[in-house]
């Protein structure tokens, strides 16, 4: 690791640079996790009384709004050189972190859903403004080397956190813990942001190293033009699929009680804190294995390991119905999981060049991440609707992944193989 | 690519050729999961309900065995076999008739008649299970000589495949030394995955010889691991010391190897994890060398290239 290195050479700027990153992005994910994705849901129910299919129309304006703006800032980032300066990062990072935590501090005053919606425009231009910002500051603050393993750890930090430490999944107790987190790192931000620091300098500069700048896998001079290459075209294809088969199948076990108090949701800690655990093994497990494997080959398990997950739910909906379940269940999920969430922390800034980091992020994060979900919760709840039962929805999915999987075992077994030394 | 296209086709054909041996009787299996099913006249081979629910018709025939492991049987005709109830409601009918033997390990029965329908039944509560002596009550000498038994057989093991293989033990050993943290990875994910996939297979119940022929192919590949990581450890003690590597220096590397894992394999606490620890190791290198086949390239010294 180049992490070791920087440390015996005292380079404190540079370890700073991962500590600022690993910070940023675990807290932003735990956030989104938490906080978006099930903290406004809750308010809208609980603090506002509306039905399943108004919520659902709201977070899909949430997500349309998110998406487009990450690609619209990404793009102007793009056009822009000065908005691809590390300082200016920094600053938009300050303006997101700032917005958000008045937004969460405000919350509670809506009272109306034209309130709410207004509330999730403008929380969608944050985190629309947000992924393209911070996800950039991948190529300034780690290098090239090490941002499987630093994926690794944010997700494993942020996954570890929303399940040990969200006992209950309301919006009260989700604002209460980011309160204070927001406004503190509102502080620290603004204080990189606008005080003279001298290490902000040293940082600035970090891009322009062989060791940061150019991402692992861009090997042609298209990568470094605006249109996506090839290979980012696959990724996002991939990424969408991954998402959309995680979340049309987990936005609909959510609604099963018995399914998530026996795991997710258990009162019992140990439950959770076993959860926690298989998610950080996951992670360091896939931030070693995206350092050393080809990528494809960590999606052939991704696609894999989603059809057996969701194989070994629709077996237990036949057998035991919508009951308890043991929690082998919840450990292969949750092992999944974060395999591919180290994949899209890291992937989007190895596809990129400092050129084009901004617009790849903004696609992957932005466009194939939030629209998979935008669609497969409208999907959810359509079918919900048209009364399909928890056991058809989980034999669909799963038949999804092992699709996606053989398809991509087809084209693996069809492709030249270059020749390893 | 004409060598896949070859395994594509042979592939496809003995897909065709396996099932072509239902259709000569070989062996025929109905897997009910779901839905609503009636035998009106007969049905060959077994039968196994994982849902849903199956009713055999008076005078319906069933020519083979039934296993209910969840879901509904109503049973008003005949089955040649027997039929095994692990789970669901199994309603047996008046005009019902098992020829075999009933063995009832869980589940619901219902029905009056249930004596007339069949001559035997097992209840699968009183089952008993054989006490095994624990370990803990074997003496130093036995435990020694287990472990010594162990490393032996598998010493003579190592001196096969190094005969054969030698190359391959190599590169997965080398694969475990150099790369030890992918080897770790890999060697979780794999074991994970794998058993859960065996677990699965194994539930099916039909699928049980595949599972054990899974459980055995993983067992395997971890005692592959362990082999080649000590064959490759004795090779490098060999030219560090300038000694020519024999095949006493292989049986002896190994031998002392598994010992070794034997020994920290009894002590308290870490024993059991380090076991666990060895075996996702050679797990990993042996699945990451498709079994020393190919030698394991880091992709990120690859890119450097």
């Amino acid at each position: 690791m180049n992490f070791f290195q920087l440390l015996q050479q005292r380079k404190w700027h540079a370890v700073f640079g991962y500590l600022l990153f690993i910070g940023m992005m675990s807290t932003g994910y735990y956030y989104n996790l938490t906080f978006v994705q099930l903290g406004l849901e809750d308010f809208a129910a609980t603090q506002l009384n509306l039905g399943a299919d108004v919520i659902a129309r709201d977070m899909a304006l949430l997500a349309i709004c998110t998406c487009l703006v990450a690609l619209g800032f990404g793009w102007w980032m793009e056009q822009q050189c000065r908005r691809q300066q590390f300082k200016t990062k920094i600053r938009i990072s300050f303006g997101v972190v700032l917005s958000q935590a008045l937004l969460t501090l405000y919350l509670p005053l809506i009272t109306t859903e034209a309130g709410f919606m207004v509330w999730v425009v403008f929380s969608s231009i944050a985190l629309g403004v947000g992924v393209p910002a911070m996800f950039s500051m991948t190529i300034d603050l780690i290098p090239v080397r090490d941002r499987g393993y630093v994926a690794a750890i944010v997700t494993a930090i942020a996954y570890f956190a929303a399940e040990v430490f969200s006992s209950e999944w309301t919006f009260e107790f989700f604002r209460q813990q980011f309160l204070w987190i927001l406004f503190l790192g509102a502080a620290g931000i603004g204080g990189l942001a606008f005080l003279k620091v001298p290490w902000i300098g040293s940082l600035s500069n970090q891009h322009t190293l062989s060791e940061y700048g150019i991402g692992r896998f861009v090997r042609t001079r298209s990568d470094n033009k605006s249109i996506p290459s090839r290979i980012v075209q696959q990724m996002l294809i991939l990424m969408f699929l991954i998402y959309f088969i995680d979340s049309l199948g987990f936005l609909r076990m959510l609604k099963v009680p018995a399914l998530m108090h026996s795991s997710w949701q258990s009162p019992v800690f140990s439950d959770r804190l076993f959860i926690a655990v298989v998610h950080v093994g996951g992670a360091l497990i896939a931030g070693v294995l995206y350092s050393s494997l080809n990528e494809r080959h960590l999606f052939y398990w991704i696609f894999g390991m989603f059809a057996l997950t969701h194989l070994q739910y629709s077996l237990h909906l036949r057998t035991y119905g919508e009951g308890k379940v043991t929690l082998a269940l919840p450990m292969m999920y949750a092992l999944t999981v974060s395999l591919y969430t180290v994949i899209n922390f890291s992937i989007w800034a190895d596809l990129s060049t400092p050129k084009t980091i901004g617009m790849h992020s903004a696609l992957g994060v932005a466009s194939s991440a939030w629209t998979a979900t935008f669609l497969s919760t409208g999907l959810a709840i359509f079918w919900q609707g048209r009364g399909m039962t928890l056991e058809q929805h989980i034999q669909i999915v799963d038949s999804l992944a092992m699709l996606a999987f053989l398809i991509m075992v087809l084209f693996a077994f069809f492709k030249k193989q270059e020749k390893l030394i | 690519m004409k060598d896949k296209q070859f395994w594509l086709i042979f592939s496809i054909l003995f897909a065709f050729l396996c099932n072509g041996c239902s259709r000569n009787g070989f062996y025929q299996v109905s897997f009910i999961t779901e839905g609503e099913h009636v035998i009106h006249s007969s049905l060959s081979g077994d039968l196994i309900i994982l849902g849903g629910s199956v009713t055999i018709l008076k005078n319906a025939l069933l020519d083979g065995d039934a296993h209910l492991i969840a879901g509904k049987l109503r049973l008003d005709g005949i089955i040649q076999g027997n039929v095994s109830a692990l789970g669901g409601t199994l309603q047996v009918g008046d005009h019902a008739k098992i020829n075999g033997v009933l063995n009832h390990g869980g589940g619901e029965l219902q029905g009056s008649q249930i004596e007339n329908a069949v001559e035997k039944i097992n209840t699968g509560t009183r089952i008993q299970i054989p006490e095994v002596s624990s370990q803990q009550h074997q003496t130093i000498i036995g435990t020694l000589g287990r472990w010594i038994l162990n490393a032996f057989l598998i010493g003579l093991l190592a001196l096969v495949l190094n005969n054969y293989l030698a190359g391959q033990l190599m590169r997965v050993g080398e694969t475990e030394i150099k790369h030890f943290w992918v080897s770790i990875a890999m060697g979780i994910l794999v074991g994970v995955v794998g058993l859960t996939l065996l677990v699965l297979l194994a539930y099916t119940l039909v699928l049980i010889p595949v599972a054990l022929l899974g459980m055995f192919f993983l067992g395997f590949s971890i005692v592959f691991g362990w082999i080649s990581g000590a064959v490759f450890l004795g090779k490098m003690a060999a030219e560090k010391w300038g000694r020519a590597y024999s095949k006493a220096e292989v049986f002896g590397s190994v031998f002392v190897t598994i010992f070794c894992f034997s020994a920290i394999g009894a002590l308290p606490y870490v024993g059991g994890l380090a076991n666990i620890l060895f075996g996702t190791i050679g797990l990993g290198a042996t699945f990451l060398t498709r079994y020393g086949f190919r030698r394991f390239t880091p992709e990120t010294l690859y890119d450097q290239k």
